[in-house]
């Protein structure tokens, strides 16, 4: 499922970035790779993202975010 | 070179041996920091030779070298995406002797990326591990020994905001350039079987032709960025290689059997690979304790973008920085004036009456003196935004910014060239080189100029002053917004017709908040303001000099009265202060009369036609004409042009008093809004050329800007006039 269906506090892992090479190669760069696992910090109007990666905070648009696709984290794992 | 000659080196400051240190690292790696801590003071921010990437160098003595220190433009990988990336790649390919890269030691695994392509150039170069200890309070544990040989260089932990590390750090950029660091090798990059085969199939016909394999370029890295399909390099490649034709054939032999292969794009497979090794790498020597907490910095940001509050917040902040500029710059302002009021009078006091007193203390201190005196408003202003730059928070304002900017066809990083701007635009168009986007890009720098830069904040400020009283800091805010508004709806106007088509999706990192050194802000103040002094000292003064002189020349003037008879006849017909009072009349009368059938007269009256319409006089015209070289001058114009018209005893009360005679309230807001949007300085224009490419796009900026200045003029004065503020 795309990342915008995530809420805030939620976390989950990334499986899948579509897009061309160059976005995607753009995206690896700042740090969304495979298997990673990223929580939303933030939302605001329109669904625009603040995501913690690792120690790193991003900030994306909802555009952006449906190029990310996500598997949530067993339930136990996270915390509301 | 032996220890002995270095001590003599250090005595006797002899001709010193030099090395050139390159920094490089990801965005918000700290890397000014870590430049500031190693240069201090002496640096200076200049271009690259071609492109106009803003570099800035300085140079440290030590261990008997001087040490040429370059700031990279940060960047998440070497390849030909940007323009930063371009550069960084050219000047690591043919300059240094060493690299320091820099690396946010909270991040390891991204900024590692970066890295494994120094590897594969054969960069020699050392890693500053910074941020060491926002690292040890997030539980974050490297093992930096085993990092450096995995990696062949030298790891060196620094905190460049405390200036940690930076002793180390120029030993082993010594100990690298002497060939003494028995860390630093060379290591290969391994991308498996498949990859490496068709690597040695590309590298092979490198080799063929003799110019590519001198050793001056890597071959390997060569082959590596060619099978990436790297447009820079295949284009080199195109255009200097005898062996161009077999090269490219096997390359594109090479990408299909390994795009057949693997089912994806040769370009993503390789950075799978580098990815591979940065993960490898890190299993052995980073290891951490609970990094899943919330931080301090995810705290604020809870409150800062929040969703509802962000844009208040941000707005609250901006109305405050400019009320701050505008009521704290009014004291050392005062100092100022008195200041040079006590220079001019010295001036005037020891030179004799003539052109050479009239040049200097009417041309020069006039005209630089009335600029001068908004050094501390502009120097408050870059205080703020570097404050703000440095404590992460103009990043955010991108993010809040972006869902508006989105909607208005713009793109949320469009908004910290805007911000920027409110500095100076030149810095504000070159910032739009962090948008990828072509059209988001030249819609950006198009509308730039609207955003109000703090060199036309003299002009407002005065003229607020004047005809405003308490509510000029409102009335300078009405008029920054209206830029702000203005370029919004051009922005859009221009996405609609000019650049159609939606702008690309966002995505931006963001670092956290930190509270900046008191140091860094200062300097980057410092190297911001430090131009609008340059600026004073040489357009500004030049400037000052030919508007004094086109308005005190031609001297010969036939008047339209007699006015040494009409004085003589004063003199026999009243008395005492009577008499003064008509002599003065009539000198006033004659200075103006003058005034305007000099050159700048002239000027100012052909051009009157056409600014007519919107309350504004010749001088006015003179001043705008004037104000194109810079927009400070548009205030020392008005500086030269009333002490020129004024009476001697009119000069202490200064030229607020000579313009509250001249100018109407409505006809100085008119004034205030045309000069906020009419065409942009020489040196944005010049900036802007060098962004867009395109003489006709810079032309088209300037005829924009102009008509757009006079249709709102045109507005606010009749406008004005029918409320009922005409009087």
């Amino acid at each position: 499922m795309p990342l915008t269906l995530l809420g805030i506090g939620e976390k989950a892992r990334i499986a899948r970035i579509t897009g061309d090479s160059d976005l995607r190669l753009f995206l690896t760069e700042l740090g969304f790779s495979l298997g990673i696992g990223i929580e939303i910090i933030q939302q605001t109007f329109g669904d625009n993202l603040i995501v913690k990666i690792g120690n790193s905070r991003l900030a994306l648009d909802r555009r952006m975010a449906m190029h990310i696709h996500i598997d949530m984290l067993n339930e136990e794992n996270y915390v509301r | 070179m032996s220890d002995k000659r270095v001590l003599v080196e250090n005595n006797l400051a002899v001709e010193k041996k030099m090395i050139k240190v390159g920094l490089c690292g990801n965005p918000n790696a700290g890397k000014s920091s870590i430049f500031n801590a190693l240069t201090g003071s002496h640096q200076h921010v200049g271009n690259y030779a071609g492109v106009t990437v803003e570099s800035k160098e300085g140079i440290v003595n030590y261990g008997g070298y001087e040490i040429k220190v370059v700031d990279l433009p940060g960047t998440y990988s070497l390849t030909a995406y940007s323009i930063e990336e371009i550069v960084a790649r050219d000047f690591i390919l043919r300059e240094p002797d060493v690299i320091i890269n820099i690396i946010d030691s909270t991040n390891l695994d991204r900024n590692l990326y970066l890295t494994t392509q120094l590897i594969e150039l054969g960069a020699k170069a050392v890693i500053a591990l910074n941020m060491n200890d926002e690292a040890q309070h997030k539980g974050i544990l490297i093992d930096k020994k085993k990092l450096g040989e995995l990696l062949g260089m030298p790891v060196v932990s620094t905190v460049g905001t405390k200036g940690q590390g930076m002793k180390e750090l120029l030993q082993e950029v010594i100990a690298i350039f002497e060939k003494k660091e028995p860390v630093s090798r060379h290591i290969h990059i391994s991308y498996g079987n498949e990859v490496e085969e068709e690597l040695k199939k590309v590298q092979t016909e490198i080799r063929k032709d003799s110019s590519l394999a001198d050793g001056r370029l890597s071959t390997r890295w060569l082959s590596v960025k060619l099978l990436e399909g790297d447009n820079e390099i295949i284009k080199e490649i195109s255009a200097t290689s005898a062996n161009k034709d077999a090269i490219l054939k096997q390359v594109k032999a090479s990408q299909a059997h390994l795009e057949g292969h693997f089912s994806d794009d040769c370009e993503i497979i390789i950075a799978d690979r580098r990815y591979g090794f940065i993960k490898g790498l890190l299993l052995e020597v980073y290891s951490h304790r609970n990094t899943d907490k919330l931080t301090i910095s995810d705290k604020v940001d809870t409150i800062l973008t929040n969703r509802v509050l962000g844009i208040p917040i941000l707005l609250g902040l901006l109305w405050l920085m400019f009320q701050a500029t505008y009521t704290l710059g009014a004291f050392p302002q005062n100092w100022i004036n008195i200041g040079v009021g006590f220079v001019s009078t010295f001036f005037a006091g020891i030179i004799p009456h003539g052109i050479v007193r009239e040049l200097v203390v009417d041309g020069i201190i006039g005209g630089v003196g009335g600029v001068l005196a908004f050094l501390p408003n502009i120097m408050l202003l870059f205080l703020f935004i570097s404050f703000f730059e440095d404590t992460g928070y103009l990043a955010r304002a991108a993010f809040i910014m972006d869902r508006v900017m989105h909607t208005l066809g713009l793109h949320g990083k469009s908004f910290i060239p805007m911000i920027m701007a409110f500095g100076c635009n030149v810095p504000g168009i070159m910032a739009t080189r962090t948008l990828e986007n072509k059209t988001d890009r030249m819609i950006t720098i198009l509308i730039n100029p609207l955003i109000s830069c703090s060199a036309r904040l003299p002009l407002y400020v005065l003229l607020a002053g004047v005809f405003f009283g308490k509510n000029a800091g409102n009335v300078i805010f009405a008029v920054y917004l209206t830029g702000i508004v203005l370029a919004i709806l051009i922005g859009q106007l221009f996405r609609k017709t000019l650049f159609k088509g939606e702008a690309a999706p966002f995505v931006m990192e963001l670092p956290p908040y930190r509270m900046p050194m008191l140091r860094s802000v200062i300097i980057h103040m410092w190297e911001k303001g430090s131009i609008f002094l340059k600026k004073v000292g040489g357009i500004i003064l030049a400037a000052s000099i030919v508007i004094w002189f086109i308005s005190a020349f031609p001297r010969n003037i036939e008047y339209s009265k007699d006015y040494s008879k009409l004085k003589a006849s004063i003199e026999t017909q009243y008395k005492g202060q009577e008499k003064t009072s008509q002599l003065n009349a009539l000198e006033v009368d004659q200075k103006n009369e003058k005034l305007s059938k000099s050159y700048a007269g002239r000027m100012g009256k052909f051009i009157e036609p056409a600014i007519r319409p919107l309350g504004f006089d010749w001088k006015g015209g003179i001043a705008l004409i004037t104000g194109v070289a810079a927009k400070e001058i548009v205030v020392s114009t008005f500086g030269v042009l009333y002490q020129t018209g004024a009476q001697e005893d009119e000069k202490s009360a200064g030229l607020q008093a000579a313009i509250k005679k001249n100018m109407k309230p409505l006809s100085a807001l008119a004034f205030m809004f045309f000069t906020l949007i009419y065409i942009p300085c020489l040196g944005a224009l010049g900036a802007m050329y060098r962004e867009l490419g395109s003489l006709r796009w810079t032309l088209f900026a300037v005829a924009y800007s102009l008509s757009l200045a006079w249709v709102v003029a045109f507005i606010i004065y009749h406008g004005g006039m029918l409320l009922g503020f005409g009087a």
